[in-house]
C-alpha cells in the first residue's frame, strides 16, 4: 500500500476507536468509572499539568528510564560481542543463560527492593536486567552470524586475529542486528518502567497506582497515553540515528530501510 | 627458479576424528611463472581446496608445496577472487578494493591511488562511490577482481568467478582478464567447470579427478595469442572437450 493511504487508514482507525469509546461512555453502556469518557482525558491532562504534577512524574520515569537503559544497553550490547568472539566461554555461558534468561525483569522486583529498599536505584536496575538480556542476545546472535565467508576473506587478504577481524569484519556487518537488539531495548524499557513503579517508587507508575485507588480513571489514560507518546518519542528519535549511523548502506534502491525482523517483538512480551 | 608453484606428492583435505581425510592426494604440480593454469574436474574433487592451500588458508596433509611468490613492495604474494563476489555490502566499492590495502603498510595516498588504479583497470573507475548492492553481478565480479589486483599479486588464484554470470558477461571478462593478465605477467591459476572457458583462456588445461583427487590429464593449450572466438578456436575447443570428456570418464 502506498503511504499516504496507509497514513490516513491508520488515522481512521484511531478515530474509530476515539468515536466508539466516547459513544460506550457518553450512552450509559459504561459507567465512566469502568471507562472514563475521552473528552474528560484533556481536561484530566490540564488538572495534572497544571499542578506540576505531570512534570515531575515524567521527568522522574525518564531519569529511571534512561539510565536503566544506558546500564542495560551498554553492558548487553559489550557483554555480547564479548562472549561471541570468545568461544569457550561462549559455550560456558549457555546452560547459565538457560536459568537467568526466563526469568522476567518483574520477577526481580523481590530482591530489587532487598537490596536497593524501594528506592529509584531499584526501579532502575529493574529496567536494565530487561533491557540487557534483549541487548546480549541480539548482539551475541549478530556477531555470531556473521558470514563465514568474510572472515575467511579476511584471513585471504592479511587481516588475521580476532581482534582485527572484529573491527574489520564483524562489528560492522552485525551493526543492523544490534542497532535492532538496542532499538527492541527502547520499547521494553517503556514496559518495565510502570511497573517497576507500581510498588511505590516515584515516577508514571506510582501515580497510575494512586489514581486507580482513588477511582480517577481519566487520569490514568492520562498516563497511558503519556507512555505511547514518550515511547514513539524515544523511538522515532532512535530510528533517526540509526540511520545516520548505517547510511544508505542497509537500504534498499528506493531508500527504504530493510524491514526490521519481526522475531525481534516477541521480546517484548515478557513483561 | 622459474616454477612460481611447486607441489610433489601433496595431500589436501580435513582432519576427522584427529585422522586425516584426504580430498586431494599424491598430486605433483609445477606451475611457470607467467603461466595461466586452469584446473577443471567435477564438484568436490578439490580444486577449491588447492587454490585455499596455495594462498595459505590451510596446511598440506602431507607433501610438500612451495609458492615461490615475489610481489612488488607493497603487496601481497597472492590473491585470491571468489565465486561470490564476497564483497561488503556496508563498504563502497572503492571501500571495498581497499580492504586487501588496508593489511599492507602503504599510506592512505597511495593505498587509494592503487585502488583507483585496480579499479580504472577493470573499468569500474566511474562506479568507486556506488555500494555493491546498486552494482550488477558482472559488476561486483569485477570488483571483487579489482580488490585482489590492487594488491599487485604475483599470483592470482581465481576460483570459478564467472560461474555465476550470464553467457555474455561472461565472454566480456574472460577477454577483460587475458588482457590485464597479458598486460601484467602475472600468473593466474583459474578454477572452472566449464571446459570451454578453460582452453580459451588457459596455456595449460589440468583434469582433477577421482576420490581422493589426482590430476588425470593435462592439456598444452596451443593457441595463438590474442585469443579469439573464432571457428579455428571453435574446433580446437571441441577435440580438447572430447579428450577430456574420455579421460574423465576413464579416470
Amino acid at each position: 500500500m502506498k503511504s499516504p493511504v496507509r497514513l490516513l487508514s491508520a488515522l481512521l482507525g484511531l478515530v474509530a476507536l476515539g468515536v466508539i469509546w466516547e459513544g460506550l461512555s457518553r450512552s450509559g453502556v459504561m459507567s465512566p468509572m469502568v471507562i472514563p469518557p475521552l473528552s474528560a482525558v484533556p481536561e484530566a491532562f490540564l488538572r495534572e499539568w497544571q499542578s506540576g504534577i505531570w512534570l515531575d512524574k515524567v521527568l522522574a520515569s525518564l531519569r529511571h528510564y534512561l539510565i536503566g537503559l544506558l546500564i542495560g544497553s551498554v553492558l548487553g550490547v559489550l557483554a555480547g560481542i564479548v562472549v561471541a568472539s570468545m568461544p569457550r566461554v561462549e559455550a560456558a555461558q549457555a546452560g547459565l543463560v538457560r536459568v537467568l534468561r526466563p526469568i522476567p525483569p518483574l520477577a526481580w522486583i523481590p530482591f530489587a527492593i532487598i537490596w536497593f529498599g524501594v528506592t529509584e536505584t531499584a526501579a532502575t536496575f529493574i529496567i536494565a536486567i530487561g533491557i540487557f538480556w534483549i541487548n546480549y542476545y541480539t548482539s551475541l546472535g549478530a556477531v555470531q552470524s556473521v558470514d563465514k565467508g568474510l572472515l575467511e576473506l579476511a584471513d585471504a587478504f592479511g587481516h588475521t586475529g580476532t581482534t582485527r577481524q572484529m573491527f574489520k569484519v564483524s562489528l560492522p556487518a552485525a551493526s543492523p542486528g544490534i542497532l535492532g537488539g538496542l532499538r527492541a531495548g527502547i520499547g521494553q524499557g517503556w514496559m518495565t518502567v510502570v511497573a517497576a513503579e507500581l510498588f511505590g517508587i516515584p515516577g508514571i507508575g506510582q501515580r497510575m497506582m494512586d489514581a486507580s485507588g482513588l477511582l480517577a480513571t481519566d487520569v490514568v489514560v492520562v498516563y497511558m497515553l503519556t507512555i505511547s507518546a514518550l515511547y514513539a518519542l524515544t523511538d522515532t528519535l532512535f530510528v533517526l540515528v540509526r540511520n545516520r549511523i548505517l547510511g544508505p548502506v542497509h537500504t534498499n534502491f528506493d531508500g527504504r530501510v530493510a524491514a526490521p525482523k519481526r522475531a525481534r517483538q516477541g521480546a517484548r512480551r515478557e513483561v | 627458479m622459474a616454477n612460481i608453484v611447486e607441489a610433489r606428492d601433496l595431500a589436501l583435505g580435513y582432519w576427522r576424528d584427529k585422522e586425516p581425510v584426504a580430498v586431494l592426494s599424491g598430486l605433483d604440480l609445477y606451475i611457470k611463472r607467467g603461466e595461466f593454469l586452469t584446473l577443471v574436474g567435477p564438484s568436490g574433487v578439490g580444486k577449491s581446496t588447492l587454490l585455499r592451500a596455495i594462498i595459505g588458508l590451510s596446511r598440506p596433509l602431507s607433501g610438500t608445496l612451495d609458492v615461490n611468490a615475489h610481489p612488488n613492495p607493497g603487496g601481497r604474494p597472492s590473491a585470491l577472487v571468489f565465486q561470490d563476489p564476497r564483497l561488503m555490502p556496508w563498504r563502497r566499492v572503492l571501500g571495498n578494493v581497499l580492504f586487501g590495502l588496508e593489511a599492507l603498510d602503504l599510506s592512505r595516498t597511495e593505498r587509494v591511488r592503487r585502488a583507483r588504479e585496480a579499479l580504472a583497470k577493470v573499468g569500474l573507475a566511474d562506479y568507486e562511490k556506488r555500494f555493491p548492492m546498486q552494482l550488477s553481478g558482472g559488476q561486483r565480479q569485477r570488483v571483487g577482481l579489482a580488490r585482489a589486483l590492487a594488491v599487485q599479486p604475483d599470483l592470482l588464484l581465481m576460483d570459478e568467478p564467472f560461474g555465476a554470470l550470464d553467457a555474455i558477461t561472461r565472454e566480456n571478462l574472460q577477454d577483460q582478464l587475458l588482457d590485464l593478465w597479458r598486460n601484467s605477467g602475472i600468473t593466474v591459476i583459474f578454477v572452472t567447470h566449464d571446459i570451454e572457458e578453460a582452453v580459451y583462456l588457459s596455456d595449460r588445461v589440468m583434469l582433477l579427478s577421482g576420490t581422493p583427487a589426482a590430476a588425470t590429464s593435462e592439456h598444452r593449450i596451443d593457441l595463438p595469442r590474442p585469443r579469439r572466438r573464432d571457428e579455428d578456436t571453435m574446433t580446437y575447443i571441441g577435440e580438447i572437450k572430447q579428450s577430456l570428456a574420455d579421460a574423465f570418464q576413464g579416470a
